[in-house]
């Protein structure tokens, strides 16, 4: 469990690299891969299928970005992109593609229905959390007249 | 004359946050903080832009001047450079420096070499594939083996961008990585082969377009929004067949 949350900080920090991040967003962008994963892990822990357990991670990650893009004055995709890329149903989507290339359809629809809902669940997430911040912080943001 | 200084300003900034992977949103918003940073007024410019091309248009006492820029080459994802620039533009609106200070503020962000080298990122493309196959279920050995895979389809798409469009390049640097990862996996004995394969894809994916797309589309701006939902959907698209052709490959041949 240790090596697996050290390893999603990792892979989150050197996968956030190759996007070419400010060197300011470093650490935190390695604290939203760990939080997507171990929100990931808990709700799956309590028995929600993969669906739910990405979207709750992917609401609290993506909320989590929009916190760390004000207080640090960085563009929102800084750490919302790297942050949910643990949670991306690549297990699933191979799975999907093995079966479709072994004949076996059924299986392979199952499958890609199941990225596919994962996927979605992923983009609401973020969806979601825009509209949310936009209306937390709408008063702290709108201080210049432009945005009247 | 002033106001074609200012338009020059704005097409300059909007052009470079585009092809440094900007959401369309954030550049028309930007372009918006310049005008206003150099005295016009908000309803005085108007900016329309889509992932391939910008529009601005400004009236001014002498009559409304508009400019079109056409985007073209590839965008190279730096957001490094796309966070610079949209400093430049808030210090801009806020009167911390002039036309030419942020001319030349702007030139000096395009030439600047990127915040990570090339090796820094093929080291970093190694290590995030590597532990990205452990993390979906490798073992031991199959972090250097995914990290092998991964540096490939880095070098290939390295190799290829300059040349093909997108999501060709994707379609290729998938295929090769995915090619080698299943090698590797018979050479080396290992039971995971699906986790060397995707963490060998996975720094494809097109997360950029994705969270791109649905911040335009929640903006209002559908047309830049359905855009790069669509390139996302080709470019998981030419993963997806890659894959699927290599593992068919791989089945005939061990």
């Amino acid at each position: 469990m240790i090596t697996i949350t050290l390893l999603s900080i990792v892979a989150t920090v050197s996968f956030s690299i190759l996007y070419q991040i400010p060197k300011k967003a470093i650490i935190p962008v390695g604290i939203l891969g760990m939080v997507s994963w171990l929100f990931y892990a808990a709700a799956m822990h309590y028995g929600t299928n993969p669906v739910v357990a990405s979207f709750v991670a992917s609401i609290v990650v993506s909320l989590l970005s929009e916190a760390f893009a004000r207080t640090l004055r960085m563009p929102v995709a800084i750490f919302a992109v790297p942050g949910i890329v643990v949670l991306l149903p690549g297990m699933t989507a191979y799975a999907a593609m093995k079966a479709f290339v072994v004949h076996e359809y059924l299986v392979g629809i199952s499958m890609a229905t199941e990225t596919a809902l994962v996927a979605g669940a992923l983009a609401s997430g973020i969806a979601i959390s825009g509209v949310l911040a936009k209306s937390i912080w709408r008063k702290r943001h709108d201080i210049s007249p432009i945005h009247k | 004359m002033k106001e074609e200084e200012i338009l020059l300003l704005c097409m300059r900034a909007g052009a470079l946050l585009l092809q440094y992977g900007g959401e369309t949103s954030r550049v028309e918003q930007t372009i918006r903080h310049l005008a206003i940073g150099a005295g016009m007024d908000s309803h005085q410019i108007q900016s329309f832009v889509t992932p391939t091309g910008i529009f601005v248009s400004m009236s001014t006492p002498n009559g409304s001047i508009t400019k079109l820029h056409r985007m073209e080459g590839q965008t190279t994802l730096n957001l490094d450079k796309v966070s610079a620039i949209n400093d430049l533009s808030r210090r801009f609106e806020r009167q911390r420096c002039n036309i030419e200070d942020a001319l030349q503020e702007l030139d000096r962000i395009e030439k600047a070499a990127p915040l990570y080298s090339a090796w820094v990122c093929r080291l970093a493309a190694f290590i995030s594939s590597g532990s990205f196959t452990l993390f979906f279920g490798g073992h031991g050995i199959d972090f250097i083996s995914g990290g092998i895979a991964g540096l490939l389809s880095e070098l290939v798409m390295e190799w290829l961008s300059d040349y093909v469009p997108g999501f060709l390049a994707v379609l290729l640097a998938s295929l090769a990585a995915s090619l080698l990862g299943a090698t590797i996996s018979v050479v080396t004995k290992s039971t995971t082969e699906g986790a060397i394969v995707i963490g060998a894809v996975i720094p494809l994916l097109p997360g950029m377009s994705v969270t791109n797309s649905i911040r335009d589309l929640l903006a209002g701006d559908l047309l830049s929004g359905v855009a790069r939902g669509a390139e996302a959907l080709f470019i998981s698209g030419a993963i997806a067949v890659a894959v699927a052709l290599a593992l068919d490959l791989s089945a005939h041949f061990y």
